[in-house]
């Protein structure tokens, strides 16, 4: 559990907002040094990183996790070193004010959205969520200080640094998706290259927070067998409905949908049984929100299945998810790739 | 000064729970030279008897959070110690006085209804999520009445400013802890018999001033305090209350107390002599210590010195570290005599 926390803290400390992926991927690449055979990226934004089976010729199995976070980008920059920004993603208003960030100029700097203190508040309504135009990036640097160092377009993040709390939960900025990256990731780390059926495509993928699923041209690239597309999903939690949420410490889940392999998503659950590990499904009815529903589609159609790790308050920078979790989902993925494809 | 204003945010005191902040502030004054009361208030003295009798006070709590309930599946109930907008609450980290870490949670914003995402997420429908199983697991780790605070670090950044927890008023606590450092072995030259208290439960009203009233009947009293800096990009200019760079606000009235003129007006005209920053803070709604002073024992002449916090009772507060310094310098005017000051 402590190596997959280490490499869970060094994924989620790489900023990837949307659209700036490939400047984070020279230190995915250190993170991973020595698991794979092969590295490359894609025009889009997408790496690619393949750990090679021993049998000649084998199949290939795209295992994806997207690597983009949500985040923000800056827009205007204004008098007293304040920063207006738009929003990457689906982006929570109700928890940005007073919430730090880091600003991704040409060198990274610190900032803190601007918040109104309740001595001010009082006697006004205090009803309504902010507009994110009426929130702003205080530098506090001087305007013409900051001109030299950001430029509109920069990105900006939430800082929300890594932390361990009880029975082996973590909170955290970008779990969604670096949870499921660091399972994919572990999986390949522990693979023996002896007893893969496939040649592994790790593919980290660009722009799944904006819509755009860059994931497609990684899938069209590789050609793959099968595809495990794997992206985090609604942890149960109070207000929240049973049906469109899984259970936190009860492993991943396998989606049920119309738009993935049935006979792959049986399968999965099966093996998970036959090797003890726990697993739960969710009914994703036509579809499940994910770069699956791109990547499906390559080519001349790719059998895909979709895992989730459960995450709670998706899209904050203190998302919290259970290691047990990656731990399972990652011992999931091998024994699949340990599985001849013809069982699958 | 940065060091020892990174200590003092540092600690864990939420109102009613200063013991952590009083012993880093005695360890920093000595331990020989500070007196605890029965009610939790730290105070110093350098002693010149025979003179009018002065009060620097600063108050040593933070607004915080207390535990009122543990759910069935091992949430934590919360209510605010202290005033908060609750819109700086959500998805924070905090921490518990037993070094619990948590963060503050809701729906997340996928799975929230139209009408949800336009209202405002009260307090009562937040929870701390600690990582428990349930409520037997989270009992093992919490229990009601437990404090929790923000958990924040200290970041300098931008043109000299700070960003911490609990700059209100651990920041006043900083300065006057320098200012007992310069002028300890200087009694001679001080127009005062200073006394330095380091106050408890400013944040919910019920403020330990009243027994440092009653016990040594100060004739002056000057509060340091952190106030609203409201000085941001579009705010007009009548209601920047407070701005950064600016040095300590001065207040002829608040929301609780009318200043004492005269007492006011020697501290100016003491910092104009010196070239020391000061501003005159516009009416705020809120009161301070001060009118503690005024209305407790037998009274006190009253000043104040605020210090302007950007974001102040949220996790990131924020100060310039030049107004730290300036509000120093005008507080060793305000009570050395003038070929000293």
């Amino acid at each position: 559990m402590e190596k997959i926390k280490e490499l869970l803290k060094g994924l989620t400390d790489i900023i990837a907002v949307s659209g700036t992926e490939k400047n984070a991927h020279a230190d995915v690449i250190a993170l991973c040094d020595g698991i794979f055979d092969e590295t490359y990226t894609d025009k889009v934004g997408n790496l690619i990183m393949v750990k090679r089976s021993n049998k000649p010729n084998a199949p290939r199995l795209m295992l994806d996790a997207h690597l983009d976070e949500i985040g923000f980008c800056v827009t205007e920059i204004l008098d007293g070193g304040f920063l207006r920004v738009s929003a990457l993603g689906g982006i929570n208003i109700r928890i940005l004010p007073s919430s730090e960030v880091t600003v991704c100029g040409k060198q990274k700097i610190y900032g803190v959205f601007t918040s109104v203190p309740p001595h001010l508040s009082r006697g006004k309504s205090q009803k309504g969520v902010p507009e994110l135009n009426d929130l702003l990036i205080d530098t506090g640097c001087s305007k013409s200080e900051l001109e030299k160092i950001v430029s509109v377009g920069d990105r900006a993040v939430c800082k929300g640094e890594l932390f361990e709390m009880a029975n082996d939960y973590v909170v955290s900025k970008s779990l969604d998706d670096r949870a499921c990256a660091c399972a994919i990731i572990d999986a390949s780390k522990n693979a023996d290259k002896d007893k893969l059926e496939f040649d592994l495509y790790v593919v980290l993928s660009a722009h799944e927070e904006t819509g755009n699923m860059l994931a497609r041209v990684a899938a069209y690239d590789i050609d793959p067998d099968i595809a495990i597309i794997t992206d985090v999903n609604f942890a149960r939690a109070n207000g929240l409905k049973k049906r469109e949420t899984i259970e936190c410490e009860k492993g991943p889940s396998v989606d049920i949908s119309s738009s993935s392999d049935r006979a792959l998503s049986r399968r999965i659950l099966e093996i998970a049984r036959l090797y003890k590990l726990d697993c739960q499904t969710i009914v994703e009815v036509s579809s499940t929100g994910t770069n699956n529903e791109r990547i499906m589609l390559s080519k001349e159609g790719v059998r895909t299945a979709v895992m989730s790790i459960p995450l709670k308050f998706m899209h904050s920078y203190s998302e919290m998810v259970n290691l047990k979790d990656i731990a399972t989902l990652s011992d999931i993925l091998l024994a699949i790739a340990y599985t001849p494809k013809e069982e699958l | 000064m940065k060091r020892l204003l990174k200590r003092l945010t540092g600690a864990f005191g939420p109102t009613g729970n200063e013991k952590r902040v009083a012993d880093v502030i005695a360890d920093r004054l000595g331990k020989e030279n500070v007196f605890y009361d029965k009610m939790g208030n730290l105070v110093a003295r350098i002693s010149n008897e025979g003179k009018p009798k002065l009060v620097l006070s600063a108050h040593m709590d933070e607004v915080g959070f207390m535990v009122t309930e543990i759910t069935d599946n091992g949430l934590i109930g919360f209510d605010a110690v202290g005033g908060f907008d609750p819109l700086v609450l959500l998805a924070k980290r905090v921490i518990s006085e037993r070094g619990v870490i948590g963060a503050i949670i809701s729906k997340p914003i996928h799975l929230m209804s139209e009408d949800e995402k336009k209202t405002r997420t009260e307090i009562e429908d937040m929870y701390i999520d600690i990582g428990a199983k349930d409520r037997t697991d989270a009992e093992n780790l919490v229990s009601l009445g437990d404090y929790f605070c923000f958990y924040s670090d200290f970041v300098e950044f931008g043109d000299g400013f700070i960003k911490a927890k609990a700059i209100d008023d651990r920041g006043g606590c900083a300065i006057l802890c320098s200012v007992y450092d310069k002028l300890k072995d200087k009694a001679s030259e001080l127009d005062y018999d200073l006394y330095f208290a380091f106050t408890v439960r400013e944040e919910t009203g019920k403020s330990g001033v009243n027994y440092i009233s009653e016990r040594y009947r100060p004739d002056y009293a000057i509060v340091v305090e952190g106030t609203t800096a409201n000085d941001l990009y579009s705010t007009p200019e009548h209601k920047k209350i407070a701005r950064t760079g600016h040095g300590p606000a001065m207040s002829f009235m608040d929301g609780a107390t009318i200043y004492d003129r005269s007492f006011i007006r020697d501290i100016m005209s003491r910092c104009d002599t010196l070239g020391i920053k000061y501003q005159i803070k516009g009416f705020t709604f809120a009161g301070t210590d001060a009118a503690s002073y005024q209305r407790g024992a037998d009274g006190a002449r009253v000043a104040i010195f605020s210090l302007p916090v950007r974001y102040i009772h949220s996790q990131a507060s924020v100060v310039k570290l030049e107004d730290i310094e300036s509000t120093e310098r005008a507080i060793i005017a305000a009570v050395s005599k003038k070929e000293n000051r």
